[in-house]
């Protein structure tokens, strides 16, 4: 093949990847593709190279992919990519400029501390801790979890930003009611001990010990978890209950995960507070089937312990910061 | 027998006898002596890394032309960084990301900017509205007030330039 006709050869590909991305592609343009990358080696060959490089290209980007209802990452992200280069333009043309294309960075970016985050308390990545409230009631908070505390006259409220608690609630002369909340909603202990987690785009209660009350964010749905359940409360205030028991929810507080119906994104979302960097995992290989008890305390064991027994490969980058997952 | 050095002798020399004047010049650049330190120590790294040393008439004047790669590279990951989590702050209940979640979105960011910076920002955006919102083109037409055939013509190009730079 000549060069002129490997140029129109690779042409052709990236004119058939833009149809392939164009969110319209009909069924016979789907089919014409085929027939196009199966006519000729070097078609299928072309096709490969081009795609591949794209896809190379926008890899880092897979995090930041908008998700449902969820696209703060994907602006963000756009946001940040749009910014003119404004020193680069300002020396442009000097000797330098487009010089270190390949130009990596061999140490850790020195990071000021984030101002979002003056919660009355929290915890780092792999930290547990014990809280003492002034009424006596005791937070146990997850890794990675802040809350802001207010203890007054007339109620005890406990805002959980990030993360996840169990909450012991000492009994009150004054019974003032106890109520844990979060962006999606309120539990309102009827007892003495539960456990809440908020997430994204949504918030999972687990009554331990006596009932909890659920009142989502919109201030029309209720519900009553009965001890031993739990339920979910998400943003459009709808409230499910969970199939797991509500023990297994709070099986962190032993360092453990207890999945009995779960999957791998489960998994790795409950290792995520307890590692420092970063776990990447692709959506075949989050679908996947997982049932078990994992230890959090050690991710390097858990992740070893599922390369071991699910069809995956796990890959660690730069020392294990960067830990991606994928189908085998 | 000698130990032989860590290093080449030549970067041994250029730490020696030049380390203090990059410390102060870029402590000048940064108006900050700690971040001065770090690229100092990034700039010696990069010398590592790359190719041996040419012979130099002027290695003071290499030295800087070296820095100064690191040096862009630093405000362009704090431009990046900063620009991120502002738009982040502008909407309500988001999670914010802890340091180490903006560590590798930082990486991230980087990695897919030197990838997209030579392309115009028109280019940039219609293949990002396609990558990170998933957004059809004739949604990123109107979004963008440009036509269909228009944004096919911005991802073409677009995928041309990542072709280009996947090549050796």
């Amino acid at each position: 093949m000549t060069a002129a006709t490997a140029h129109a050869v690779r042409q052709q590909a990236i004119a058939w990847l833009v149809e392939a991305r164009s969110g319209a592609m009909t069924d016979a343009q789907r089919q014409a593709l085929a027939r196009w990358r199966a006519a000729h080696p070097a078609h299928e060959a072309a096709w490969a190279q081009v795609s591949g490089a794209l896809d190379r290209a926008l890899q880092p980007l897979e995090p930041f992919a908008a998700q449902g209802g969820s696209h703060a990452a994907a602006d963000a992200a756009l946001g940040a990519l749009l910014q003119p280069d404004r020193r680069r333009r300002r020396i442009a043309g000097g000797t330098l400029a487009v010089a270190g294309a390949a130009f990596t960075c061999l140490l850790a970016h020195r990071i000021t501390p984030l101002p979002g985050l003056l919660a009355d308390a929290h915890t780092a990545t792999a930290e547990r801790r014990t809280v003492a409230l002034a009424d006596g009631s005791r937070l146990l908070l997850d890794a990675r979890t802040a809350v802001d505390i207010a203890i007054g006259p007339g109620s005890r409220r406990v805002h959980l930003r990030q993360g996840a608690l169990i909450a012991e609630v000492a009994p009150d002369a004054a019974t003032r009611p106890f109520a844990v909340h979060t962006r999606h909603g309120e539990a309102h202990a009827l007892g003495t001990r539960c456990m809440v987690r908020v997430q994204d785009e949504r918030t999972q209660v687990a009554a331990l010990a006596q009932a909890v009350a659920l009142h989502a964010s919109d201030g029309l749905r209720k519900a009553v978890v009965a001890e031993g359940q739990g339920a979910w409360i998400d943003a459009h205030g709808t409230i499910t209950p969970t199939p797991t028991p509500a023990a297994d929810l709070a099986a962190w507080q032993r360092g453990m995960l207890a999945l009995q119906d779960g999957t791998l994104a489960d998994v790795v979302e409950a290792l995520r507070p307890y590692r420092r960097g970063f776990i990447r995992v692709s959506p075949a290989a989050a679908r996947l089937p997982v049932l078990g008890v994992f230890p959090l305390d050690d991710t390097d064991h858990t992740l070893q312990a599922l390369a071991d027994t699910l069809p995956i490969t796990v890959r660690r980058y730069q020392g294990g910061w960067m830990v991606a997952i994928d189908l085998a | 027998m000698p130990a032989r050095p860590l290093t080449p002798p030549s970067i041994a020399v250029l730490y020696t006898d030049h380390h203090g004047w990059l410390l102060g010049w870029l402590r000048r650049k940064l108006g900050d002596t700690a971040h001065a330190q770090d690229l100092t120590h990034d700039t010696f790294v990069q010398l590592l890394a790359a190719p041996p040393l040419p012979a130099l008439d002027n290695p003071r004047a290499y030295l800087a032309t070296v820095a100064k790669r690191t040096l862009f590279a630093f405000w362009r990951r704090r431009d990046l960084e900063q620009a991120y989590l502002d738009v982040l702050a502008a909407q309500p209940r988001v999670h914010q990301p802890t340091e180490e979640e903006r560590y590798a979105i930082v990486q991230a960011l980087e990695a897919v900017d030197r990838v997209l910076r030579s392309l115009p920002a028109t280019t940039r955006q219609v293949l990002l509205l396609n990558q990170l919102h998933g957004l059809p083109y004739r949604e990123i037409g109107d979004k963008l007030g440009i036509a269909e055939i228009t944004v096919r013509r911005h991802m073409a190009r677009a995928i041309g330039a990542c072709c280009a730079l996947a090549e050796p």
